[in-house]
């Protein structure tokens, strides 16, 4: 535990250390030039007009390099609506929102956020009991998942429209608040975007929530799936 | 929160609406393909051929939305678009991420999966850099075990010993809070929320422009209100960007 206690100590130290010295040298400008070069008065260099004269005036042409600002879209936020079938507490509808991130033309994350409200369950309207309270059946969800455009195409209208599509593969994992807790939860599916526009998009997502339970008495793995239809912009 | 979400609103509204300046470029190379998505699968449906002037839009994901002179829209390439001037016949260098900007990037954002003693985790963080080597980082921690879920926010300092390189280890330090909540199933308990610190270490992996591989591992101490601290021990692994 001394042991510990003592790295815990000296850990600390050396990263203040080293980074405190890169803080302290961060705006030196690098010595490259002696500090006692001669000065050169005029009086010394007579001639210095005749040299300062180029003989031949050089014509090159210098290229500069612009880093242009370009508009940037690699944001996308959108919101969602459909069905969730909570596993034992009937389907009902389901709304949320998406923020999802592109770093590849193939990759993308995306953070997801929904809510619903679970009915009765076969046990409760059979025997007339009440397993969880009122406020207990809201159920919501946060899911962070990773997402791959394993289709991209288009889809034509007519004979003068066409419009790009992505047929994408997600999974990842989050948490759902159901019952008065909240449960690891894992999740995985597949969704088709369309894009109306070059930064206004439709999804149509088929989503699956895994999770661990005991809520009945006996622990089990739910399946909650979500099927839903949403819209979304880039920016 | 709803000040909040109309603030989001109206930056995004800006972000999509607003008239962005376009830049207007000068192809080089005997032709640049247009294509009809941003990705390598869409196909070429115009040709712009050397000196034409182009009109850049947008960019995403390596991929730029240009106009050309007849008003035809399409994507190209970052590699083609390199090959372009400006009217005054300057190169155009673009804003290309790479690992050089990873050292000089301020902003970076992670999301991570692992353990915490046992318990499933999910982390997500933010950092900004105060130098190549050193930045400042606030984590929101959710982990979900079988008899209770912990909730941690904690902020630290992080010392990336070699920002230069495409693996770079780390090494951290912070503090926080943490929040234990019982599932309501188990045996009633009050929710707790106390002090905690940690140093960890990790080792970071540049992949390919905005993209990093991270793993780390944290030795947690939590500084209860009983007779004994507890020790805890958290590794984690995912990906992060930066901006």
């Amino acid at each position: 535990m001394e042991n510990r206690l003592r790295l815990f100590l000296l850990i600390p130290l050396l990263v203040l250390l080293s980074s405190g010295c890169a803080l302290l040298h961060r705006n030196e400008v690098p010595d490259s030039e002696p500090n006692n070069a001669p000065v050169v008065s005029n009086a010394s260099s007579p001639t210095s007009a005749e040299i300062t004269e180029p003989v031949i005036e050089p014509k090159v042409e210098r290229r500069t390099i612009k880093t242009p600002r370009i508009d940037s879209e690699n944001f996308e936020l959108g919101a969602y609506g459909g069905v969730i079938s909570i596993e034992d507490f009937g389907s009902h509808p389901v709304v949320g929102a998406r923020l999802a991130y592109h770093v590849t033309e193939s990759f993308f994350v995306e953070g997801s956020y929904g809510q619903s409200k679970a009915g009765i369950s076969s046990a409760e309207s059979l025997f007339n009991i009440q397993v969880i309270t009122e406020p207990q059946r809201k159920y919501n969800y946060y899911a962070l998942s990773a997402g791959w455009n394993a289709l991209p195409g288009e889809v034509f209208v007519g004979e003068n429209r066409a419009y790009n599509t992505a047929l994408y593969f997600l999974i990842g994992a989050g948490s759902t608040h159901f019952a008065g807790d909240d449960r690891f939860t894992l999740n995985g599916g597949f969704g088709c975007r369309l894009l109306l526009t070059d930064w206004l998009a439709t999804h149509i997502d088929i989503r699956d929530y895994l999770y661990d339970t005991d809520l009945l008495g006996k622990k089990k793995v739910v399946n909650n799936l979500e099927a839903s239809l949403g819209l979304s912009f880039f920016f | 929160m709803r000040c909040l979400l109309f603030l989001l609103l109206s930056c995004i509204a800006t972000s999509v609406f607003a008239a962005t300046n376009t830049l207007e470029v000068v192809v080089a190379d005997p032709f640049i393909e247009l294509h009809t998505g941003p990705g390598k699968g869409y196909p070429v449906f115009f040709v712009v051929s050397r000196d034409d002037r182009i009109e850049v839009l947008k960019e995403r994901t390596g991929w730029y939305l240009v106009r050309e002179h007849q008003g035809r829209e399409g994507w190209v390439t970052e590699q083609q678009l390199l090959h372009t001037l400006d009217p005054d016949g300057n190169v155009i260098k673009l804003d290309a991420p790479t690992l050089e900007s990873l050292s000089r990037s301020r902003f970076q954002g992670s999301l991570m999966l692992g353990d915490f003693d046992g318990a499933s985790l999910i982390s997500l963080s933010g950092s900004y850099g105060l130098t190549d080597h050193m930045s400042v980082q606030l984590t929101l921690n959710h982990a979900l075990g079988n008899i209770s879920n912990m909730e941690m926010a904690t902020l630290d300092i992080t010392h990336t010993l070699f920002p230069e390189w495409r693996v770079s280890p780390y090494l951290s330090i912070g503090t926080g809070l943490i929040r234990t909540r019982p599932h309501t199933t188990q045996v009633q308990e009050v929710d707790t929320t106390d002090q905690m610190s940690f140093f960890g270490a990790g080792v970071r992996l540049y992949i390919s422009r905005r993209f990093i591989a991270r793993a780390e591992y944290h030795n947690n101490y939590t500084y209860t209100s009983r007779n004994e601290n507890e020790e805890s021990t958290e590794w984690k692994t995912g990906f992060a960007f930066f901006f």
